[in-house]
């Protein structure tokens, strides 16, 4: 993975002190609220409903041990001895005081981590693949890319003050984990047709109040343009975006308003030009990037006793069927470790877990763990020898959960619980969901299903793009929880389709029932999900069951 | 009363008081952009400075205006006026601007020595590293 050198070191320090001057700055009058405001989330400080919340940037969902040790040392000091990933593969605590962020900052410089541009009216933390360099699947390395993104979009000069915030994605397969088409920029590595590396480029995507599926910008572009073509786009939305209405400043807007046809035209002749003053980065500066990223020394082992822990413990084989994913390498696996244990809030690890993945990480998994945007961690070079010792000890630190992809594997923002915008809570009905499911002892048998649930239609939960999503709006002073049906996470982004009138809190979760029965009961045999059956029976089946059956219980 | 009723010019980390500055400038052409504006609208290479207006420090038209007409070969002096940080400072220098000017009120609360600070931070950027223009 990337390894900070003295001027990625410097940058960090100098931008704690900045921050400290800043809070100074703030305290002494120097700065208004108003002005404070985006400076601090510049530097990923929320105001949030009970506290002020920091959210920690992990470039591209990539940390080593070292990194994770820290992370877990700063919940145990200045919070409550947890801390939430997000779906932008970043963690949050919600507990620090104001005064303690310099120092918070500060342990995070040791380890190389900082919160910069995790929030304000910026460019964001770029986000990738989590199997990243992992994935048997993949065309290339996004991290390399990604790495570039983050260096060039890091306190770019003309970008800090854009109409709103913006989001860059990248994944270099074709399975696309990094849900590219849900960004302001979606980036997919290609080949074109003699074999050259390069990007397709997707703008205008976003979930949000109005959700739109990326559009493509160009079909193909060359692998050396990517920054003089990004920063054409940003150029564009800087002067053009919307600045009248936060809620229709997103690029996303601009794109639907302006049409797909003018932004490019504006784009490419922005990029004309852009070419002509653009030095690039040196070949050995995008050398010196890509070294970072090659791929650790794999272990030469046998593989027997993963084979005979496999037929020989129920619980271990069924961990090995949910949460293990095709690595390059046929000796070794990516694991999925669940952050949705059941009855838990989703994406939440305790110190003590964060320091359990540490060790795994370190001991077993060539020192790298990713964030992924489903609040999941992956071990990503596991050899399968080890498959039974790491289990043994996930299991001891209740982080064995076989259920990636199931129905309890919920996204789920953190709502009214903690959130300052939500306008319902998510975290209950996830538990619910999930423990009801539990008890049934239904979850394999239903296999992959996807539940996002957002509190808020600011969609931080992803509600759209949920197999079912659900919407939690307040209504006359009461939470009531809108359900969408056929969204999908993937290179196929779907928006998914409202069923009709939303549900109370006790309603929602015998709704989710119902709309599994009807799945249960129409699919063609176990091999058919829940979304394949969506696509091909339509709305009607499931929104039936929903509204007669409601309406006959109301009658009873 | 250092700054009393005078807007100020902050220049590499410097303060003039504005008067000083129209002495000089008088007799040469000057001309103000609105954060709207197209710098390709503009007829500008004789043009001695180009004002851009910042309504609100938040409002980061300004910056992509003045590298814009960096990008188009102006090498006259371009000012930012009205709303700007200190510690956005920095930011503007490196997208081409020469100075901003601010109330005497700004001043006050933001005076001197935040500025030169700021200016400290012109270096050690990742862009100069990744040797874009």
């Amino acid at each position: 993975m990337y390894i900070y050198n003295q001027f990625d070191t410097d940058f960090v320090r100098q931008r704690v002190s900045q921050f400290s001057s800043q809070v100074e700055k703030r305290l002494n009058g120097s700065l208004s609220e108003d002005e404070f405001k985006p400076l601090r989330l510049m530097n990923g400080l929320y105001l949030q409903l009970h506290a002020y919340m920091l959210r920690v940037a992990i470039p591209y969902g990539t940390l080593n041990s070292t990194q994770m040790r820290h992370l877990a040392d700063i919940a145990d000091k200045w919070d409550k001895g947890y801390g939430h990933f997000t779906t932008r593969q970043n963690i949050q605590y919600n507990w620090p005081k104001l005064k303690d962020v310099p120092d918070i900052l500060n342990l995070l410089a040791d380890v190389n981590m900082h919160a910069i541009q995790t929030s304000g009216n910026c460019i964001r933390n770029v986000t990738s693949d989590h199997f990243a360099g992992a994935a048997n699947d993949e065309v290339a390395d996004p991290r390399p890319s990604a790495e570039l993104l983050r260096q060039y979009s890091s306190d770019h000069p003309e970008f800090g003050f854009l109409p709103r915030k913006f989001k860059i994605a990248i994944t270099g397969s074709k399975g696309d984990r990094a849900v590219i088409k849900s960004n302001d920029i979606g980036l997919r590595l290609m080949r074109n047709e003699n074999g050259d590396l390069g990007y397709q480029v997707i703008v205008g995507g976003g979930l949000g109040r109005s959700p739109f599926v990326g559009k493509t910008l160009r079909e193909f572009l060359p692998k050396a343009d990517l920054l003089p073509y990004v920063e054409a786009i940003l150029q564009v939305y800087n002067l053009a975006g919307r600045r009248d209405n936060k809620y229709k400043a997103r690029i996303k807007i601009l794109v639907h308003e302006a049409g797909l046809t003018e932004i490019k035209q504006h784009v490419e002749a922005c990029f004309e030009k852009q070419k002509q003053f653009f030095k690039r980065p040196s070949d050995e500066l995008i050398a010196q990037i890509e070294a970072r990223f090659s791929l650790p020394v794999f272990i030469d082992a046998d593989v027997e006793v993963f084979e005979n822990e496999r037929r020989n413990n129920v619980a271990f084989a069924q961990f090995i069927e949910t949460n293990i994913s095709k690595h390059k390498n046929s000796n070794y696996v990516i694991i999925t470790v669940s952050l949705k244990n059941i009855g838990a809030t989703p994406g939440d690890a305790t110190s003590k877990q964060m320091r359990v993945l540490a060790d795994i990480a370190k001991q077993f998994g060539h020192d790298e763990l990713r964030v992924s945007h489903e609040q999941n961690i992956i071990l990503p070079h596991v050899h399968k020898s080890h498959l039974p010792a790491i289990y043994r000890l996930l299991k001891q630190a209740d982080l064995a959960s076989a259920n990636v992809g199931l129905i309890s594997d919920i996204i789920a923002c953190p709502g009214m619980d903690y959130c300052a915008l939500a306008t319902a809570r998510s975290i209950p009905i996830a538990k619910d969901i999930a423990k009801k499911f539990e008890e049934l002892k239904l979850e394999k048998e239903i296999g992959n299903v996807q539940i996002k649930i957002s509190g808020c239609i600011n969609a931080c939960g992803h509600h759209h793009v949920g197999h079912i999503g659900i919407l939690g709006l307040e209504k006359s002073g009461v939470e009531n929880y809108q359900i969408t049906l056929g969204g999908e996470a993937n290179l196929n982004m779907n928006i998914g389709e409202r069923t009709g009138p939303g549900f109370s809190c006790e309603e929602i979760l015998p709704a989710v029932e119902r709309l599994i029965e009807v799945y249960l009961l129409k699919r063609k045999g176990k091999k058919e999900s829940f979304i394949e059956v969506y696509k091909r029976l339509g709305m009607k089946v499931f929104s039936e069951a929903l509204y007669i059956k409601k309406g006959q219980e109301n009658v009873v | 009363m250092l700054y009393e009723n005078k807007s100020i010019i902050v220049r590499s980390g410097i303060f003039e008081e504005n008067e000083n500055i129209f002495q000089k400038l008088k007799k040469e052409c000057e001309i103000e952009l609105k954060a709207d504006s197209k710098a390709v609208d503009v007829d500008f290479l004789d043009i001695k400075t180009i004002v851009i207006l910042f309504d609100s420090f938040a409002d980061g038209r300004g910056f992509s205006i003045a590298r814009q007409l960096r990008q188009f070969g102006y090498i006259g002096i371009i000012r930012a006026k009205g709303h700007l940080l200190a510690d956005q400072y920095p930011l503007a220098i490196r997208c081409g601007f020469d100075e901003v000017e601010i109330s005497s009120e700004h001043a006050k609360r933001q005076p001197q020595h935040q500025w030169s600070d700021s200016f400290t931070r012109v270096k050690n950027n990742y862009q100069d590293r990744l040797m874009l223009a």
